[in-house]
């Protein structure tokens, strides 16, 4: 009787796990949007980060003007990529 | 129904294997191939072996709520008066049950991580196939030489029952938290060898490592601490930390757990420290391991370790040494592709505050990796076991953790890439002067211990700089218009990270405060009484008015009666106990503990005679609420960083 059950669950789960296979599944293409948008949110916490640095008074004016130039420069381009029709393609 | 259960949980071990290895193969092949199908059926497999450890889960739960002694780990870890809780513990209360919660746990925790990487679909074949491998490496156990359901027969008439040391309250969560750690950090190990696999170590892969780390982060945090506070209550030292071989089997992998959740903040600003970060959560994975074949193995004695099982121990060896040849392999293949993107450009910058951090904790593993191991190895070489000890550890942790302390007061407040003499000044002028006066004015009131007082300065310092970050921070909003209530909520809340840390580094250092206090200044005293007689510690006086003794199931008690009281005022009645667990014939102390934030009286039964005279040991320790505090702000402060942020706009 359990053997029974038992082999019967296995059929189970042999079928769940095959169906896939014998499927023509598309492989999703490597998207680097994923990674772009990352590096956005990245770009965009330092900028916050380094704000936040020079209003509590650990940067000077001058490296934080220095340091948000690179930041923005950074950002601007990361964004100018995502912006691109089939970014991340 | 006795032997079903036992049979179904065979049946989903077995099937788990099978299941596992198919996975593998299936997600192997969908990659090799480019083919989608075999990667949904490597996916498939994840969640049908997770529904399998929850069926055998399940099925030894039922094994020991019905006291099904058939089954031979029930025999072993549990009796028929045993009461619910201690029952449903008995589970991870031994060997055979504790792999199956592993194994449980990694199943939970692949299917999220399974499911969370759907939206990175070149991460998530490579990172399921690893998955799966932990996944089959645990399948082989249980259902081998580790399989809970193995049968005994003919079945006892009762069991032996839990492991007396195993019978107390923190039991219930210490191996799960410690797990949900172990077990966590196969996650970014998977992250890091499917990024290593696809040549992805870029943000996305940054942003998701932070996160699947600081999750088993915060749980072996609380692991190691109700391990701690097990240690306290139940094995009558009196102590919390006692460098066992076991302790520091979970304390290596969170070294370097945390030394990668600070580097990684290298790599994310400057593009820097990529293979170092890869190389931190490869070796965190490995010292997960390590640490569970030093438990299992019997290659050393500890009191929290299982019985030996010497065939565990060289399948764990066998499957930590290929881990690490094919992971570190791996990394060296990419060796090329993950040089640093920046250079350090001062000394005196964040960053370097974050590499010398890192070099600390690294170092503290080494040191507590060769201490754990010198026993083996002085026994491999000259043939006898000699065990460092306490003081070995002491010793050289003791530099390191005070090294750390300051770089935690020292790195938030520097900025990234170059520091300027006006802003050290003005950044550390305050925290610094906090420090000295204060070890100063401990010094007057008598603190001559060298150690402790250089760590209640370093914890003023600390401090002071976290005080400093929140009143500007403040401040900041204030100026903006907000009240000052609001203002100090939005900073954290908008800050969460940042914040967050501080609030980890607020409880660290509460810790290393009571560690140190309770360490230097604890003092102890026993006296063998008659009934109402007295004798003091410290400022309390203790009166022991008798012995009572009792019995529970299967348990003689002992317990003296005590009176204390601080120079007038008494405090109250206590009663240290002592249990003697007849069938496995072991004692336990039930040690009675007044705790308060200044200090714990802790009382000890020692021993006692038979006309009803009683020897009570008394120890006084300052500060240990410290360490549970901070331990659970740490937590709180972890959790609270990695809530996740409201995502910025660009503009």
């Amino acid at each position: 009787m359990i053997e029974a059950l038992f082999f019967t669950v296995a059929v189970l789960i042999a079928a769940y796990l095959l169906a896939p296979a014998f499927q023509s599944l598309e492989l999703p293409a490597a998207d680097t949007r994923d990674a772009l948008d990352a590096a956005g949110d990245a770009a965009l916490r330092a900028l916050h980060d380094l704000d936040l640095d020079w209003q509590t008074g650990k940067l000077s004016e001058r490296d934080y003007r220095a340091a948000r130039a690179t930041l923005e420069a950074e950002a601007s381009e990361i964004f100018r990529q995502l912006a691109e029709p089939g970014a991340g393609q | 129904m006795v032997n079903f259960v036992g049979e179904i949980g065979r049946f989903a071990l077995l099937a788990g294997l099978v299941v596992a290895l198919f996975g593998i193969a299936a997600t192997t092949l969908g990659l090799t191939r480019r083919h989608g199908g075999y990667l949904a059926s490597g996916r498939r497999a994840v969640t049908v072996w997770a529904l399998l450890m929850a069926l055998a889960s399940a099925a030894l739960l039922t094994a020991f709520l019905s006291r099904d002694f058939s089954v031979r780990f029930v025999a072993m870890a549990s009796e028929s008066t045993q009461p619910l809780l201690q029952t449903i513990m008995a589970f991870w209360g031994g060997h055979d049950g504790a792999l199956l919660l592993w194994a449980l746990i990694l199943a939970g925790y692949m299917v999220v991580a399974v499911w969370s990487l759907r939206s990175h679909p070149d991460l998530q074949g490579p990172a399921t196939a690893t998955l799966l491998v932990v996944a089959a490496f645990f399948s082989v156990l249980l259902a081998g030489a580790s399989n809970p359901f193995a049968p005994l027969v003919p079945p006892p008439p009762d069991g032996q029952g839990l492991n007396p040391l195993l019978r107390n309250p923190w039991m219930s969560a210490h191996p799960p938290m410690l797990y949900l750690g172990f077990v966590g950090m196969s996650v970014p190990f998977a992250l890091a060898v499917a990024a290593l696999i696809t040549g992805r170590l870029d943000d996305t892969w940054v942003a998701l490592s932070r996160r699947w780390i600081v999750v088993p982060w915060i749980f072996l945090t609380l692991g190691l601490l109700l391990g701690a506070k097990w240690s306290y209550e139940v094995l009558g030292w009196g102590g919390y930390w006692a460098w066992d071989p076991v302790e520091n089997a979970a304390f290596m992998p969170w070294l370097t757990a945390t030394a990668f959740l600070h580097s990684i903040q290298i790599q994310e600003r400057r593009g820097m420290l990529v293979a170092w970060n890869v190389a931190l959560i490869l070796l965190t994975f490995g010292l997960t391991i390590f640490g569970t074949f030093l438990v299992r193995s019997g290659v050393l004695s500890s009191v929290h370790a299982f019985a030996k099982a010497p065939l565990i121990g060289y399948l764990f060896l066998g499957f930590l040494s290929a881990l690490l040849l094919v992971s570190f392999g791996l990394l060296a293949w990419r060796w090329g592709a993950l040089k640093s993107g920046g250079t350090v450009e001062s000394v005196i910058s964040r960053e370097t505050a974050f590499l010398a951090n890192n070099l600390l904790f690294v170092t503290a593993a080494i040191v507590v990796l060769v201490g754990t191991m010198f026993p083996v190895l002085t026994e491999a070489f000259r043939g006898v076991k000699i065990n460092v000890g306490p003081p070995y550890f002491n010793t050289v942790m003791v530099p390191i953790s005070i090294g750390i302390l300051l770089l935690m007061g020292i790195g938030p407040l520097l900025p990234w890439r170059l520091a300027t003499r006006e802003q050290l000044a003005r950044n550390f002028t305050l925290p610094s002067a906090a420090a000295v006066l204060g070890a100063l004015m401990l010094g007057l009131l008598g603190v001559r211990h060298a150690g402790a007082l250089l760590v209640f300065a370093g914890a003023l310092f600390v401090s002071g700089t976290i005080v400093l970050e929140t009143v500007r921070g403040t401040r900041v909003r204030i100026r903006r218009g907000e009240h000052a209530p609001l203002a100090l909520a939005r900073l954290f809340m908008r800050n969460r990270r940042r914040y967050g840390g501080y609030v980890v580094h607020f409880g660290v250092l509460l810790m290393l405060v009571g560690v140190a206090a309770s360490s230097a200044f604890d003092t102890q005293a026993g006296a063998t009484l008659r009934p109402g007689e007295r004798f003091g510690v410290g400022r309390y006086t203790i009166e022991y008015g008798g012995l009572r003794h009792s019995e529970l199931p299967g348990i003689d008690v002992t317990e003296a009666s005590v009176r204390v009281w601080a120079g007038a005022r008494f405090l109250g009645s206590y009663s240290p106990q002592r249990y003697f667990y007849r069938a496995q014939e072991q004692p336990m102390h039930h040690v009675a503990i007044r705790s308060s934030l200044r200090e714990d009286l802790y009382l000890i039964l020692s021993e006692w005679t038979p006309d009803g005279g009683g020897t009570i040991r008394v120890l006084v320790h300052p500060l240990v609420s410290w360490l549970w505090a901070g331990g659970v702000v740490a937590v709180l402060g972890a959790a609270f960083a990695v809530l996740p942020e409201r995502r910025r706009r660009a503009s």
